[in-house]
């Protein structure tokens, strides 16, 4: 519950240990670490400020627990080791971001796409030989049931892989379609949103670029799509109300992307962040105090059998 | 497991409180924006 609530302020946490001048708080750090940090071109590990480095860097690791999470609850579903899928390109970034690696070919969308479709295959192939040992020992039962055996790879399961597999490369998307200091890639089409997004000089939707505008929006999608994905499946889970705390500061997040089209704050805590932190807690404690949690044995077997029921 | 839900409590009040430490009194409009990340602070080679 703790690790919950303390993640889901990640994005922010960078307001808890900087100074207002943009230095380290004196209380967490000894003071010479943000030098320590500085590269030749007086950047914090290619950033050009700590707390956007502290941003980004918190988002990813923000990405890497909730997919850990649906991970861990997703026992009985198809897609289960797809998640890994994200939280290997979480801890890529993270690694990328602490190494400052970010402007070298190991940051190259292509190598990373080919890595994704790599590791998936393996992946798939692992979650296929486990149903398949499986269901041959459940084959004589079902044979007596007289039964049809299940199918283990359906349309909805290659499309639920296939979907995860998409939002986990949501944290390089930027990189697929745009050029750093060029813009949009040749090959991707025309169709007009950036014209639209475009409002002057260095301002599209209050961003520097069209690039910086797809890397904010892609990473906090990313996180919303995952954090929504725990909470959806953590059944009879005591803690999953309280899920709804971090799902809303995404969507905060997002709407503060999309629908402020001039420039503001991503992470202010300002009254309507409050609102929606004070709002999920109430809705948290609400659900938790009326939720009877069923005995664990009670629990498991209700699972196996939502599980069973939706795989017919 | 009234312990239990005291911690449970006790964790929520920290987090709100943790999220607010920034609206105290003795901390202006301009410290608070010299704090977050505004859109237009990220640079291209941020990205």
């Amino acid at each position: 519950m703790a690790i919950l609530v303390g993640m889901s302020s990640l994005p922010f946490f960078n307001e808890l240990i900087t100074e207002e001048n943009g230095s380290l708080s004196k209380w967490l750090l000894p003071p010479g670490i943000q030098e320590s940090l500085l590269d030749e071109n007086s950047k914090i590990l290619g950033y050009s400020k700590f707390r956007v480095f502290l941003y980004y860097l918190l988002i990813e690791l923000y990405i890497m627990v909730a997919s850990i999470g649906w991970f861990s609850v997703a026992k009985d579903e198809a897609y289960r080791y797809a998640l890994l899928l994200c939280t290997a390109s979480a801890g890529y970034h993270i690694f990328l971001i602490l190494s400052a690696k970010r402007l070298t070919w190991l940051n190259d969308p292509s190598w990373k796409l080919w890595w994704t479709l790599g590791i998936g295959i393996v992946l798939f192939g692992l979650y296929y030989w486990g149903e398949h040992t499986k269901r041959k020992k459940l084959l004589a039962v079902r044979t007596t049931l007289g039964s049809s055996p299940e199918k283990i790879i359906s349309p909805k399961v290659v499309l639920s892989w296939l979907a995860i597999a998409f939002v986990s490369t949501f944290p390089y998307f930027h990189d697929i379609v745009t050029e750093r200091f060029v813009g949009v890639k040749d090959w991707v089409p025309i169709l007009g949103i950036e014209d639209f997004l475009t409002l002057g000089e260095r301002d599209v939707w209050g961003f520097v670029s069209y690039r910086v505008l797809l890397l904010t929006l892609f990473v906090q999608m990313c996180a919303q799509i995952l954090w929504a994905g725990w909470w959806m499946d953590a059944k009879y889970s005591l803690y999953k109300p309280f899920l709804l705390v971090p799902v809303g500061l995404s969507m905060y997040q997002i709407t503060m992307i999309v629908m402020v089209k001039t420039d503001a704050y991503l992470n202010k805590p300002d009254f309507k962040l409050l609102l929606v932190l004070v709002f999920g807690i109430i809705l948290g404690i609400l659900y938790y105090f009326k939720n009877k949690a069923l005995p664990l044995n009670e629990q498991e077997s209700i699972t196996s059998v939502v599980a069973q029921n939706n795989n017919r | 497991m009234i312990i239990k839900r005291l911690l449970f409590a006790a964790v929520f009040i920290l987090a709100v409180s943790t999220n607010i430490s920034c609206e105290k009194e003795d901390v202006t409009e301009t410290e608070l924006e010299v704090l977050s990340v505004k859109k237009s602070e990220i640079e291209e080679g941020d990205t």
